[in-house]
């Protein structure tokens, strides 16, 4: 039975400026969804099929309390009418999102909807003219068919897009919200739309109460990856200064869209959301972060330690002075308070103040007197969280020790250094043996060799290697090393001491480099058979 | 019936409850089969049994899985050192308790206060309470929308809304008689509606299970009294000098092989009740 029609547009003008709001078409599933949870229902959804002429056909079902004529009338057909107004517990507000699905530009949209015992069907035209009629059939809450004019590839991507719009905007929804496409080749099985209510972060808390929940985490940045949701459905995330430190997934029936949906709005009800995630932030996210570091520190838990220690953040999760979890190089735990004893004014370090990273392990460390951090590997490789550590709490950059001190540490000989040694011993030379180091760190002026008195002794950075008589050391790691390792010891071991001496005298540049071209060409030479 | 076919019809209910699209109005359905899996863990020497006449569980063995739970913690520590010296009787119970520990079993009564929001002198809010009596058994989602007065039943702490006792004891007996609840309720306020939904009974059909849910509302917005109820033809209706009108529908959830057994049975009484089909458990596709 038609109860009634609209024979023109409603308000053409009105409805193209909202329809043109709508720039992603497939943003009208949200809007949709949003609708769905409004109206409580426990499931929705989404299929995708083409009809006889190929035509995508989207139809959105949910098992909401659906519409009378009365909210038929009064809302789905009036715009900007809403019985949502004013009410808390409801995600949309406009009374406008189901204009939205005319963004897709349909030939015709039909919405069955029934509440309390009554059955109506709208049927709109591609003009927005409509018309509505009481059924006498059973129904359930509401399913909105919308007859596109897609066909092929288009509606294949069309139904792609209108699904990933629905998994990013609804995938924490509250209620079971499932997808189908029933297209022979491009179609998918009937699939649920579902991802936990979590953040990344190596700690959490969780706060669930009436209308509100919450889970935050520690990053260490200024800007956190936050994200707002109503009834699960997603507002908006983003990075985002909102509480320094903290990252944040929060779901607020006070949180709401703005107009033109790309943001939140930041109302009276917004700042008291925050205002509730900061106390939350401050009376359970801090001391659960400081209890799970204390926990890592006497476990020894290393990777537990320096996870919480990379989010330690001085407003959200700050480290205090007198806490031992700072790895040093030689595997002891120590304090900002060990690592900068004096203290000036407002807290800043005075005086002589440089603080030391090495990588773990260093040979360089034991130069220091004081506690060294660890650092990383090398310079390829990220800061470690002792390193921020220092930087966030006493807002100084630590220097690489190698800065200040350099080590060659002796090594096993191998056949080519001992053919070597022993050719110097009885070469009648003043030098008395040739041993392998590994230079730590690779100094920039890299050299094949130099003297030294003692193997292993630590040298200021701005002291230079070579010493005038001592052993002379060859550093393993360098170039010409390795490819004199190529030939056979008889052969390397005079190379290898004839440039060595030259390095170590130190000889001129020049000499060096016609001595490597030298060796070279022998080296070449000696591969391809014609003998040095 | 025997403890088989028990087995069977508990798994069959299973595959009714989310056929049956449960909305909001009626208690979470994923509360209830956690409560039903719970029912399939096998209890040493206690076949499960159903209600007599129905397809539904007897109200002890839904007790039971409550209890159990809450005893689980108390009684493995008791039961292991039994169950390692060889008592094969000690042994079945620790499989027992140990399943039924990570059970979550239904709560008795759950409230939600919502803010709806806030009008001159008054304070609207939607109250939602969870009902699971397992002595009838009936899982029962009673949801209030009611402006009340700033110094009525309902009071405003922060971000917590409480609900005086006299005025819970209100709510849950207007779940139990809609019309005349409504009366009394807007005693307090302004009331814009009541809806009760009810998950349950469930008869037993030809292949398997019929399992039903029914919702009630009441409210002043509804134009008409409408009533669609294939199993209770005595409902109570509001006053006809009241504003306020009901509305009651009946829907079912049946195996597909019933549909025109179901359909027959619904003629016969005049009822038009909504049907969704599920699929056995083991039936084919």
């Amino acid at each position: 039975m038609s109860l009634g029609h609209v024979a023109g547009p409603v308000a053409q003008d009105a409805l193209d400026a909202l329809v043109a709001q709508f720039s992603d078409r497939s943003a009208f599933i949200r809007e949709l969804v949003q609708n769905s949870l409004d109206a409580g229902a426990g499931r929705v959804d989404l299929l995708l099929e083409t009809d006889e002429a190929g035509c995508l056909v989207v139809d959105v079902y949910d098992d909401g309390e659906g519409m009378d004529r009365q909210i038929i009338e009064t809302c789905l057909l009036t715009l900007f009418r809403s019985s949502k107004e004013r009410d808390l517990t409801k995600i949309g507000k406009f009374g406008v999102g189901f204009v939205s699905l005319f963004a897709l530009d349909p030939t015709e949209v039909v919405v069955d909807t029934a509440r309390d015992g009554t059955t109506h069907q709208v049927r709109f035209q591609r003009d927005r003219s409509y018309r509505l009629y009481a059924l006498d059939r059973p129904f359930e809450g509401t399913r909105v068919r919308i007859h596109t004019r897609e066909k092929g590839d288009t509606a294949r991507e069309l139904a792609i897009a209108i699904d990933r719009a629905l998994a990013y905007w609804c995938r924490f929804a509250t209620a079971d919200i499932w997808s189908e496409a029933t297209h022979a080749v491009w179609g998918w099985d009937p699939r649920q739309v579902r991802a936990d209510f979590d953040i990344e972060a190596p700690l959490t808390v969780r706060v669930e109460e009436d209308g509100f929940r919450a889970v935050l985490g520690p990053t260490g940045l200024d800007r956190s990856p936050v994200a707002y949701h109503n009834r699960g459905l997603t507002l908006l995330e983003a990075d985002e200064a909102v509480i320094p430190g903290v990252g944040f997934r929060v779901e607020a029936g006070k949180l709401e869209h703005t107009l033109t949906r790309d943001n939140v709005l930041r109302d009276a009800h917004y700042r008291d959301v925050i205002d509730r995630l900061k106390r939350i932030a401050r009376e359970e996210l801090r001391p659960a972060w400081l209890t799970a570091l204390r926990q890592a520190c006497e476990d020894a838990d290393d990777v537990r330690r320096a996870e919480l220690l990379a989010v330690s953040h001085p407003l959200a999760c700050p480290l205090p002075r007198e806490l031992a979890c700072l790895k040093t190089t030689d595997g002891r735990l120590v304090s900002l308070a060990e690592l900068a004893p004096r203290l000036g004014f407002l807290g800043r370090i005075t005086g002589s103040s440089a603080i030391h990273h090495a990588p773990a392990g260093s040979p360089l460390a034991s130069a220091s007197r004081k506690p060294v951090l660890v650092g990383p590997s090398s310079e390829d490789d990220e800061a470690t969280p002792e390193m921020h550590a220092v930087v966030r709490f006493l807002e100084l950059e630590p220097e690489p020790l190698s800065a200040r001190w350099r080590v060659a540490e002796p090594v096993d000989r191998d056949p080519l250094l001992a053919a070597t040694d022993a050719l110097a011993r009885t070469s009648g030379t003043e030098i008395t043996g040739v041993r392998g180091v590994l230079l730590h760190p690779p100094p920039a002026e890299r050299t094949l060799a130099f003297r030294q008195r003692a193997p292993g002794e630590l040298r200021g950075a701005s002291d230079g290697w070579g010493d005038q008589d001592g052993a002379l050391l060859v550093h393993l790691d360098d170039p010409l090393l390795r490819t004199l390792a190529l030939l056979p010891v008889d052969v390397a071991a005079p190379l290898l001491l004839r440039a060595a001496l030259c390095a170590a005298d130190p000889a001129p540049v020049a000499l060096q480099a016609n001595l490597v071209t030298h060796l070279q060409g022998a080296l070449a030479a000696h591969s391809t058979g014609e003998g040095l | 019936m025997t403890d088989t076919a028990a087995t069977h019809a508990l798994a069959a209910l299973r595959a009714a409850l989310p056929a049956l699209r449960l909305n909001r109005s009626f208690p979470p359905w994923r509360a209830i089969d956690a409560h039903l899996q719970a029912l399939q863990i096998e209890v040493p020497g206690q076949p499960l049994a159903l209600l007599p006449g129905t397809a539904w569980p007897h109200p002890d063995a839904w007790l039971r899985v409550r209890v159990d739970s809450g005893l689980a913690e108390e009684m493995l520590p008791v039961m292991r050192p039994l169950a390692r010296s060889g008592d094969a009787e000690a042994q079945a119970r620790v499989v027992y308790f140990e399943a039924i520990a990570s059970c979550r079993p239904l709560r008795e009564t759950v409230w939600q206060t919502r803010l709806v929001g806030h009008e001159p002198g008054r304070v609207k809010v939607e109250i939602t309470v969870d009902q699971h009596i397992f002595a009838v058994p009936t899982f029962r989602r009673i949801t209030l929308r009611i402006a009340t007065p700033v110094a009525g039943p309902i009071k405003e702490d922060g971000h917590r809304l409480s609900i005086e006792k006299g005025f819970q004891q209100t709510i849950l007996e207007a779940g139990s008689a809609p019309a005349r609840g409504f009366v009394a309720l807007s005693g307090a306020g302004a009331v814009e509606s009541l809806t009760v939904g009810e998950v349950g009974p469930a008869r037993n059909g030809v292949k398997g299970p019929w399992l039903s849910a029914v919702l009630t509302r009441v409210s002043t917005a509804l134009d008409r009294t409408f009533v669609d109820d294939a199993l209770e033809s005595e409902v109570e209706l509001p006053r006809p000098d009241r504003p306020e009108r009901l509305s009651r529908q009946r829907k079912w959830a049946i195996p597909r092989a019933d549909v025109s057994t179901l359909q027959g049975w619904l003629a016969e009484r005049g009822s038009r009740n909504l049907h969704y089909t599920y699929r056995l458990p083991g039936a084919r596709p």
